[in-house]
């Protein structure tokens, strides 16, 4: 019996698809080791990078640390109230400032436990100890300050920018626009309820992806059942924004379909019940609003094929108990560690990373057009066309330039 | 607490689990009174608080566990190992304290720690016999990775 071998395939498992360059993508973007320490410098570090909320430092003192494109964090709020970030990292010999991940600094500073130099909540060095050993050297207390990084916030999200960008360097405002506009009335006054990491074997863009595409929706039964299935939602709009982000625009969900009960007590200002807002912030969060709770999702790139993804519930202030334990429910039951969609997301994506980087599917599509509408790819290209403007590589051709056809066409 | 009431608690705390592991929710939701509460706890040092990561009736956790055929999650095979727990007789029902682990083998057979920390239950006597009133997991895992929404 001679060996089967066929159909060849009419998929282009081989070669680039027939499609216009900005409809398709060469999956090495996703496994290239050279590429992941390009993006973590040009994307993570030199634009604004969402950290934290403003609620996670309530008093002067409050820290908080993270990682920003590999770049060890802490963010704080000085004795006047200013948030302030600098780089936790001793300018003496590099042991970790603050090594807890939140917390109130101590008499209002911060000690490298390594060798004691000691520094306020302004970043300038209070204490040398036994300083004579530096005598007539450049190492001078009062000359002694912190790596400072830029911070800014907007609507209670704090941001930082590790390094400034080449050119123009835009103000957290102008780099935002109006991504978080229909969301600024839900959440002006909340607080982050609910924190959990988790690791995700896939590489940070296909999170980015999952956040970005209404068409994978049909992979989870909740949101098949509750979104889905009512004509009225496929048209459901993507608004695209400049610099990257977009807007799902509000639709009503039909939990009942689930039996998980309406979202009609305790509405967040400017929601009605059962309404669903989703911001994206490029490169990597998602402010997500379903009526009466706020889901924000960011991702820590580590490896090409290693992302934490951070996951906070937020709620209003002045929650009383039983309401806070509604909140806590409908927040859990889509998003949390637990919840349906989470584990849904990250195995598609694990099995996805799995096989790109196996090389086994050159290129994948992301071709659909539907008058941006749920299923479009719309933002998922508006993604990627920000993406090539910052690491200067074209998504579908990691090998090439990046150039923009539409400037080269207005030149 | 006689011998008796203490086999037969710790017998219906590890035939549930047993339940759970072989994904016989029938048999796993039956152990539970009807006005029973889960919760499944772990403490966040990012906000210095307990943050409830399932927190469910009996009427949620049969929603839950009733849909689960037709969600796609890769919970894997599990296995929950538990200390011999510590009893206490109180006038709500029986406190049980067990240190509880949980290993996840995948599909290829490989077998990793899945989660650890330590079951705060209620156990009270109906006419069918002892049933859960409430369980708090409390967790020292906070990377439940891969992710799955079956309760541990």
């Amino acid at each position: 019996m001679s060996a089967v071998w066929g159909p060849e395939g009419a998929w282009p498992w081989r070669g680039a698809p027939d499609l216009p360059n900005s409809h398709y993508l060469d999956n090495r973007m996703y496994t290239n080791g050279p590429l992941f320490v390009r993006e973590q410098d040009r994307i993570f570090r030199r634009q604004w990078k969402f950290v934290c909320h403003t609620s996670e430092l309530p008093e002067a003192g409050s820290f908080r640390t993270t990682e920003v494109g590999g770049v060890p964090v802490v963010i704080l709020r000085d004795d006047d109230g200013q948030i302030r970030a600098y780089f936790n990292v001793c300018p003496h010999r590099g042991a970790a400032l603050v090594r807890e991940l939140s917390g109130k600094l101590v008499r209002g500073q911060m000690r490298c436990f390594y060798h004691q130099w000691t520094f306020n909540a302004r970043g300038d060095c209070v204490t040398v100890p036994l300083a004579q050993g530096y005598a007539g050297t450049v190492i001078q207390q009062e000359k002694i300050q912190l790596r400072s990084v830029e911070v800014d916030t907007h609507l209670g999200l704090v941001f930082v920018r590790v390094d400034r960008p080449e050119g123009n360097a835009l103000t957290l405002r102008e780099f935002l626009g109006p991504v978080l506009d229909d969301l600024a009335e839900p959440i002006g006054e909340l607080e982050v309820f609910h924190y959990h990491r988790v690791e995700v074997r896939a590489n940070w863009k296909s999170f980015v992806e999952t956040n970005a595409e209404g068409y994978h929706e049909l992979l989870h039964l909740l949101n098949r059942t509750t979104g889905l299935s009512q004509p009225e939602y496929l048209k459901r709009k993507w608004i695209l924004h400049e610099h990257g982000h977009h807007t799902f625009a509000p639709a009503e969900i039909a939990y009942n379909r689930l039996r998980l009960g309406d979202r009609d007590q305790g509405t967040l200002p400017g929601m009605t019940p059962n309404l669903h807002i989703v911001a994206d912030i490029f490169p990597d969060v998602m402010v997500n609003a379903r009526s009466t709770v706020v889901r924000i999702d960011a991702l820590i790139p580590v490896a090409p094929g290693s992302t934490i993804l951070e996951c906070r519930g937020l709620a209003p202030k002045g929650d009383t108990a039983e309401q806070r334990q509604r909140r806590i429910r409908q927040h859990n039951e889509v998003w949390g560690p637990m919840g349906r969609n989470l584990p849904e997301d990250i195995w598609a994506i694990e099995t996805q990373w799995r096989n790109l980087a196996s090389g086994a599917l050159p290129y994948s599509v992301i071709a659909r057009e539907d008058d941006q509408q749920a299923t479009d790819d719309a933002p998922v290209r508006s993604f990627y066309r920000e993406w090539q403007k910052l690491v200067g590589v074209a998504a579908y051709d990691i090998e090439r330039v990046w150039q923009d056809e539409t400037e080269k066409e207005r030149a | 607490m006689s011998s008796d009431r203490r086999d037969a608690i710790t017998n219906a705390l590890l035939q549930q689990a047993a339940a759970l592991d072989r994904e016989d929710f029938n048999t796993y939701l039956a152990s539970f009174a009807p006005d029973a509460e889960y919760r499944l706890l772990a403490y966040s040092p990012e906000l210095g608080v307990d943050c409830a990561w399932l927190d469910l009736n009996r009427e949620g956790l049969e929603r839950l566990l009733s849909a689960a055929p037709r969600h796609v999650w890769n919970t894997g095979r599990r296995l929950h190992a538990i200390s011999a727990p510590q009893l206490t007789e109180t006038p709500e029902g029986v406190v049980s304290e067990a240190t509880v682990v949980v290993y996840r083998s995948d599909d290829s057979g490989n077998t990793s720690l899945f989660a650890a920390g330590r079951y705060h239950d209620v156990w009270v006597a109906l006419a069918d016999g002892w049933r859960l009133a409430r369980r708090d997991y409390r967790l020292d895992t906070r990377n439940l990775a891969p992710p799955s929404a079956i309760p541990l």
